[in-house]
């Protein structure tokens, strides 16, 4: 597993690179007249909007951390719930935090504070977390099965709450095009705003995770395993919690909604490298990164315009949880029969 | 000493144990019996502070237990639970390690290696946890909670799903164990290992202790009727267990030499 890991992760790192490197470089104007211009702004002898500058490299950055953001959270909460098919979409999180960002802009906090929208989605990612999570426990325990019917419920209500809102506003069409945008978790248009709204929020929600990394491990045993090892259960999860939610929310104000990408990449690196959080965490953070630097290079450089990184991410990750739950009734069932 | 006062538990509204006041000293391996239902792995649970008693009070040293941190708790009490369910396929390697966490310590190689060669699982510290048989995991288990060096050892059921050689090794491997000054307590349903290897007893019996103290004593025609709705034969109890007293486990030298050191 170590030898696995000291090649995989070189080789994440460089394939970040080179795919950051490449979203750097490409676009309508050519990079020779990008790269003059950059030079002249940072020996300040201009003051003109650069593309580099201005637009590719907050964008790089906001995908870099959205990516690292989302995948780890989406890790921590399926050792959290020890429940594979944990996400902050399948638990209603980014609906909780969409409904709050649709109410801060209806209320225009943005145009008076900034920082509105982060804080919206932010609190709206802690209390859908911690509703479902009421919800779901019984005698203690969080039951697999309740958990996801929970979370379905929860998000459905407040899909509806939202419609309603955003049908009572059709007739502002600015920010329903705004609010629509900002829904199909668009990457373009993405500024220095957006990396100072969401690059503190990630680094403590990662910071808060890789510190908890062995706690991590002894909660994804069960709650009564946490205890008899040691692990002061409510106090590590309130604190994880607020990571997640953290982690979740900044990516929810920076990008939108990108569904389903804190399900599968943790699914998959778990897999293939096991269940270990300290491994978990950097590979998620790696590999999240990567896909969405990659992804949107994709879009970009194939001039796909009809749709945007959140639409892909949901239709891929839509197909891969319908071949998950697939799979493990099949293992189900053939565990009955065995 | 660990101490259970009046202790009682009740979940949803049904009292699952009433009224426990048991004493437990260093150096004795105790054995707790009682029908399937009877509260012995509640009371295990209340001993080691995962559950937290409705009524009444567990102590250490004559301290209240809970009023500890819960990485104290953990460095005094280790608990090997009955059938724990695990979610993810960590290495058993790493599983035994995440005992040392109340410790902090995160290089513990010799102290794993040590620990799972003494429960005879060192060749299976690579395979994941979810592969192993319910005996091999038991005995993981029980090297999870040696690597935690704590003075108390609560064991449920620790026999279930081992074979005969790996009972009757965990059964010397605790009566070293208790040589060493360690609490053991033991719940079990084997009445002739108990006999054997325990020190002294508890019976409960709808979650309260109907009786306490050593073997002979407790375990009596009357109290097997009341308790178990049974009467215990005169040869039953020769035929139930009776292991060799000269036991060799000269085939796995090395483990033996760990057996011999705990």
């Amino acid at each position: 597993m170590a030898r696995r890991l000291t090649k995989t992760v070189p080789a994440l790192i460089l394939l970040l690179f080179v795919g950051g490197i490449f979203t750097l470089i490409s676009g309508a104007i050519p990079f020779e007249e990008v790269r003059q211009g950059a030079i002249e702004r940072i020996f300040g002898q201009s003051t003109l909007w650069n593309p580099l500058l201005d637009e590719r490299l907050p964008r790089l950055l906001v995908l870099i951390c959205t990516g690292a953001s989302l995948a780890v959270s989406g890790a921590v909460l399926q050792a959290l719930f020890h429940n594979p098919l944990a996400s902050p979409s399948i638990l209603g999180m980014s609906c909780g935090g969409s409904l709050m960002v649709t109410v801060a802009f209806f209320l225009q906090w943005q145009t008076k504070y900034p920082y509105s929208i982060p804080l919206a989605a932010i609190l709206g990612c802690l209390i859908t977390l911690l509703v479902v999570y009421s919800l779901s426990k019984r005698n203690g325990t969080v039951q697999i099965s309740t958990l996801i019917l929970t979370g379905i419920a929860v998000s459905t209500l407040l899909l509806a709450i939202q419609g309603a809102i955003t049908y009572a506003l059709r007739d502002h069409w600015q920010l329903i095009q705004t609010l629509t945008e900002w829904e199909a978790g668009s990457t373009s248009d993405r500024s220095w705003k957006h990396v100072h709204m969401q690059m503190p929020i990630t680094i403590v929600g990662l910071f808060g995770c890789w510190t908890y990394s062995r706690e991590i491990n002894i909660l994804a045993l069960g709650e009564e395993e946490a205890k008899n090892l040691g692990v002061e259960v409510e106090k590590v999860r309130w604190r994880l919690f607020l990571c997640v939610a953290l982690l979740t929310g900044g990516a929810l104000a920076a990008v939108g909604l990108i569904a389903f990408f804190g399900l599968v990449l943790p699914h998959v690196i778990r897999k293939l490298f096991g269940p270990d959080s300290k491994n978990l965490i950097q590979l998620n953070m790696l590999v999240g990164s990567t896909t969405l630097v990659l992804l949107d290079l994709f879009l970009r450089v194939f001039e796909i315009h009809s749709f945007s990184i959140g639409n892909i991410s949901t239709i891929l990750g839509g197909v891969f949880f319908l071949a998950l739950l697939i799979n493990m009734s099949k293992e189900t069932g053939e565990a009955q029969y065995a | 000493m660990l101490e259970a006062e009046n202790v009682c538990f009740t979940l949803d509204g049904k009292p699952l144990i009433k009224e426990i006041n048991l004493s437990f000293r260093p150096g004795v391996l105790y054995g707790i019996l009682g029908p399937n239902g009877s509260g012995k792995s509640t009371l295990l649970k209340n001993l080691s502070g995962i559950w937290t008693p409705t009524d009444g009070t567990v102590k250490w040293n004559g301290k209240p237990l809970l009023t500890r941190s819960r990485k104290e708790i953990s460095s005094t009490i280790s608990l090997v639970p009955q059938n724990p369910q695990v979610h993810f396929d960590f290495s058993v390697e790493e599983m035994v390690r995440m005992g040392r966490y109340p410790f902090g310590s995160k290089h513990c190689e010799k102290e794993t290696e040590e620990a799972l060669r003494t429960v005879d699982a060192w060749h299976l510290r690579g395979r994941s946890i979810l592969r192993l048989s319910h005996g091999e995991r038991k005995r993981v288990y029980i090297a999870r909670a040696m690597i935690t060096e704590s003075p108390v050892l609560l064991l449920d059921e620790p026999e279930a799903s081992l074979d005969i050689r790996h009972q009757l090794e965990i059964w010397i491997l605790l009566r070293k164990l208790v040589e060493k000054n360690k609490t053991i307590i033991v719940t079990n349903h084997d009445l002739g290992a108990t006999q054997r290897f325990c020190d002294e007893i508890a019976v409960l019996n709808h979650g309260v202790c109907v009786d306490h103290g050593k073997y002979k004593n407790v375990m009596t025609d009357q109290c097997l009727l009341n308790v178990f709705g049974v009467i215990e034969s005169s040869n039953s109890r020769s035929m139930a267990f009776d292991p060799p007293t000269n036991l060799n486990l000269t085939q796995h030298s090395p483990r033996q030499k760990l057996l011999e050191k705990h």
